[in-house]
């Protein structure tokens, strides 16, 4: 057989090759994002351990500020409230996301589908500030809604809606709606129309078939949607400050306060903290998510 | 639509998506309206109207002009650098099968699974040791990795759907993965490419939460400035320069939706050539 | 050196050559030791179905996997680790991977632009080539206003225009229907017979192979069965698995008795069938015979033609027409199922429950060993 032999690269070389390239291309983003993210959050843990003399941080490792963190009483009250302002924007948003995402379902014409994204979603693109600052507008003692519930007798002196609980959460609900929206609606667009044609086909009503079908199919997108909202609303830190005028106080409203005082280690407590509030919220969501699904379909591991 | 219109449970449905399409537009409206109200106390109804806060905004207060200097070229900076960044990191993510695939991906996108306000201040406390601290640029490279998982996760999404053989196809006929992923890919995937760009830009331009750690009051960029302004003031000053900021985003918006039209249009008149 | 395998020789007309190649991904085996020869000019057809490994085959001679195991030769050069666009192939994906940012011209001019050839060249060789596939004048068409024949075309342009040494084809007839199907293919012959280049189709539709093959290779299970001519493989077949693959077939199992040069006498639950020898049909081998379905002759008692070595006796369960033929399903008293094809024919017709002969003749009958 007249074949000519080439001397052959080995299989090695290539497979080193490839990750070169891999490397070329993943590298430079992946050393971008840890070089400033690893020092950044060691920085973090380090600063938690030092010592606050007046003003100055004493690079002395005392865990002073964890100590203070810990046993001060105020700061349980801090995340309490935090977690009771997650805990209300989230349920309100899920009460208010579902049937919007449900209603954005069922519209056939394009052009409304899209004018229903561009009402939900438009104001993502603005800043939180100018968004926060809306509802300053409309909250406020002369604002709209006081205008209204005058003018309609229902109050007759002016409420307060902003610097309280209430104004934090009418304006983090607003912040937070299109995260909740999101993933429900992209689990709700992706159910099988089929399915619930069947179901009706089977002589089920439409109450049946969403009760039976299409509530129990879209429960992942439900979950998605209530873990990212609880989250954002753990994290929020513009609405907070902006519409509870230093009256809501929140972990990362504290967290920019201590930076600003120069408490750094107690900023940084703070910090890790939230972290450990978020995360823990998640992860253990997640396992109870994970357990129940197993228990339901009765399937191994 | 004529069946549903007539059905009650539809109609319903609509109602209540309109009445949260008001409350989601509620701020920007209102904003927009009290930046023309005379009432320095933002009163409703306005008593008359007026265009002085603009004026004001505009001229009188320097913060705000040197705030939307800082944010522009901030935010212009970061898109640059991330979109080739996240774009490259993206495909090396698409299109290989590597042992650490899965782990790198998520380091990735580890920017934002930390709380924004913890970002923040972890970048500061690195940036006060490393004089980056109050640094237009030290900005700039925070925005950048807040961008990059969204860049990586749209443009992955975009190379997904593509898949390989348009590539393949490109290779077959003699082009270098290079030339391949330049004459196709990228044509390919412009419309991803055009929506990871608008998300890098707006993410650095709305930034308050990280950047308010990273600046010095020369460089403060303009949601921060609004922020303080907020903070402190209240007279429509801040609707005014509010009702600039959701035009500049209205116009950013229209120019990516023509970006994409003009190939549209290009199209259009090839076909007829 | 030889010819391994027992596969063609002669250098210089050898365009593809696989040597003991094997294609693993994880743990998966796509392709276990083939080693294949094809020809120059050759129409060489890969058959079989999904997840046999054809495709991956292809994908190796047009350079995007790498082999496990073994070489691949392309016109005589060792061309494991060459990458595509350094190859000497085309591939016709299997579906087609037009660019859709460029019009036709642009589309069939990328791989010349790609040798970097002047803009004269490449427009006088693009032109040519939409002549070669019937496509004059729809240079500045875009991809999207094509109908799906067309497609194929300017797919089947793109790739010829830079005149491989060999043309891979990926199925690329599968999303037509029936009747494009078959016109694309008596093109798709007929380029192939003008541009004489070496064609190698993948396909899991065994008329397409039959159709336009000069050799075909049936493949299971990353194995190649069988390689030889339409006629060969289809009349022939050497497994039970190509046997049914390629059209209908009646298996019988059964047992050698004898067996000399020319036949084999297989008894077959206690009815005996003179069949074609093979070479290991000794005594004692339990096989398969196969017999296709329109070899079956059914005939009434008294029409018993002396002919026609091997009859059964059986009893009609089903009729079936088909139009071209009719069908008949036939138990014989052991039990054996039989399916007949039998053209229209005049006279009394069998019906359901009729006693009848079924015979087919030694030439018409096949022993299987594996």
């Amino acid at each position: 057989m007249g074949v000519l032999a080439v001397p052959r690269p080995s299989r090695l070389a290539r497979n080193w090759g490839q990750q070169f390239v891999v490397l070329g291309l993943v590298g430079p983003a992946l050393t971008f994002t840890l070089a400033i993210l690893i020092p950044a959050l060691a920085l973090l843990l380090v600063n938690s351990a030092y010592h606050v003399q007046g003003t100055r941080i004493v690079k002395i490792v005392t865990f002073e500020a964890y100590r203070h963190f810990f046993t001060d009483r105020f700061y349980g009250g801090v995340i309490l409230q935090e977690i009771r302002l997650a805990v209300v924007s989230t349920i309100i948003c899920l009460l208010i996301g579902y049937p919007t995402a449900y209603a954005i379902t069922k519209i056939r014409r394009p052009t409304w589908v899209i004018a229903a994204y561009i009402l939900i979603f438009s104001p993502l693109l603005t800043s939180s500030v100018v968004r926060a600052y809306g509802w300053l507008i409309i909250l406020a003692r002369g604002g709209i809604v006081n205008w209204m519930l005058t003018r309609l007798h229902l109050v007759d002196v002016p409420i307060r809606l902003i610097y309280n609980f209430t104004g934090v959460v009418i304006g983090l609900v607003h912040f937070l709606l299109p995260f909740t929206v999101f993933p429900m609606l992209s689990v709700l667009l992706r159910m099988d129309p089929a399915v619930k044609e069947a179901a009706a086909d089977l002589g089920a009503t439409r109450l049946r078939t969403f009760l039976h079908v299409t509530w129990p199919l879209s429960f992942p997108g439900l979950y998605a949607a209530a873990q990212l909202t609880f989250v954002l609303a753990m994290n929020a830190f513009v609405t907070p400050t902006l519409l509870g005028g230093g009256r809501v106080l929140v972990l990362p409203v504290l967290i920019y306060n201590n930076i600003s005082d120069l408490q750094w280690p107690l900023a940084a407590v703070e910090a890790i903290a939230l972290i450990g509030l978020t995360w823990s919220t998640v992860f253990t969501s997640n396992l109870l998510v994970s357990k129940a699904l197993r228990a339901s379909q009765g399937a191994p591991a | 639509m004529t069946a549903g219109r007539r059905d009650p449970v539809i109609l319903a449905l609509y109602t209540f998506l309109g009445l949260v399409g008001v409350y989601m537009l509620a701020p920007l409206i209102l904003v927009i309206i009290d930046s023309f109200n005379p009432s320095t106390y933002g009163q409703f109804p306005p008593p008359g109207l007026t265009g002085r806060w603009y004026v004001h905004s505009l001229f009188e207060v320097p913060e705000f002009r040197r705030g939307l200097t800082n944010s522009l070229s901030v935010a212009a900076a970061a898109t640059l650098l991330a979109v080739p960044l996240g774009t490259a990191a993206a495909y090396g993510l698409a299109r290989y099968r590597f042992r650490a695939r899965e782990g790198v991906r998520a380091l990735l996108l580890l920017p934002i699974i930390i709380p924004t306000v913890v970002f923040g201040a972890s970048v500061f406390l690195l940036y006060i040791r490393t004089g980056l601290y109050g640094t237009l640029s030290g900005m700039a490279l925070a925005h950048v990795l807040l961008g990059l998982p969204f860049i990586i996760t749209i443009v992955t999404a975009n190379l997904h759907t593509l898949g390989r053989e348009y590539e393949e196809a490109a290779m077959d006929l003699g082009a270098n993965p290079l030339t391949a992923f330049f004459k196709v890919t990228v044509p390919s995937i412009r419309t991803g490419l055009i929506v990871s760009a608008l998300f890098a830009f707006v993410i650095s331009f709305d930034q308050v939460d990280v950047s308010i750690f990273l600046a010095r009051p020369r460089t403060n960029t303009l949601p921060i400035e609004m922020f303080i302004y907020a903070e402190n003031y209240q007279d429509p000053t801040l609707s005014a320069i509010s009702a600039l900021m959701i035009a500049f985003t209205v116009v950013l918006l229209l120019l990516a939706v023509s970006l994409l039209r003009t190939q549209e249009y290009r199209r259009l008149i090839e076909r007829t050539r | 050196m030889g010819a391994p395998d027992g596969l063609v020789e002669g250098p210089s007309l050898i365009a593809v050559a696989l040597r003991h190649v094997s294609k693993e991904f994880g743990k998966v085996q796509a392709v276990r030791d083939v080693s294949l020869q094809i020809k120059q000019n050759e129409f060489f057809s890969l058959l079989g179905p999904s997840g046999c490994g054809k495709t991956t085959i292809l994908r190796m001679l047009g350079g995007f996997e790498r082999p496990t195991r073994g070489e691949v030769y392309l016109s005589g050069r060792l061309v494991n680790d060459v990458p595509p666009y350094r190859r000497d192939t085309n591939l016709i994906f299997q579906h087609l991977a037009l660019f859709p940012h460029l019009d036709v011209f642009d589309n069939i001019a990328f791989g010349l632009r790609m040798k970097r050839l002047s803009p004269s060249v490449v427009r006088q060789k693009v032109l040519k080539a939409l002549e070669l596939v019937d496509l004059a004048g729809f240079e500045s068409r875009q991809i999207t206003q094509l109908s799906g024949g067309q497609k194929q075309r300017v797919a089947i342009a793109r790739a010829l225009v830079n005149e491989p040494a060999v043309l891979l084809l990926d199925e690329p007839l599968g999303s037509l229907d029936l009747r494009l199907r078959m016109q694309m293919q008596e093109e798709l012959k007929e380029i192939q017979q003008r541009v004489g280049t070496t064609f190698i189709y993948v396909t899991h539709d065994q008329t397409e192979a039959l159709t336009m093959s000069d050799r075909i290779a049936v493949m299971q299970d990353g194995v190649v069965e069988q390689v030889g001519s339409g006629r060969e493989v289809y009349e022939t077949p050497r497994t039970r698995f190509v046997a049914t693959f390629l059209g209908d077939s009646n298996l019988f199992e059964g047992r050698v008795v004898a067996a000399d040069r020319d036949a084999a006498i297989v008894e077959i639950h206690g009815a005996r069938v003179r069949a074609l020898a093979q070479p290991g049909a000794q005594p004692g081998a339990s096989v398969f015979v196969s017999v296709r379905p329109e070899h079956v002759r059914v005939a009434g008692k008294a029409e018993v033609d002396g002919d026609v070595e091997n009859w059964w006796e059986a009893r009609v369960r089903a009729v079936t027409f088909k139009g071209a033929f009719t069908e008949y399903r036939l138990v014989t008293p052991t039990e054996q199922v039989v399916l007949a094809h039998v053209p229209p024919r005049n006279g009394t017709i069998p019906v359901a429950g009729d006693q009848v002969m079924v015979g087919w003749r030694t030439a018409e009958c096949v022993v299987l060993t594996e």
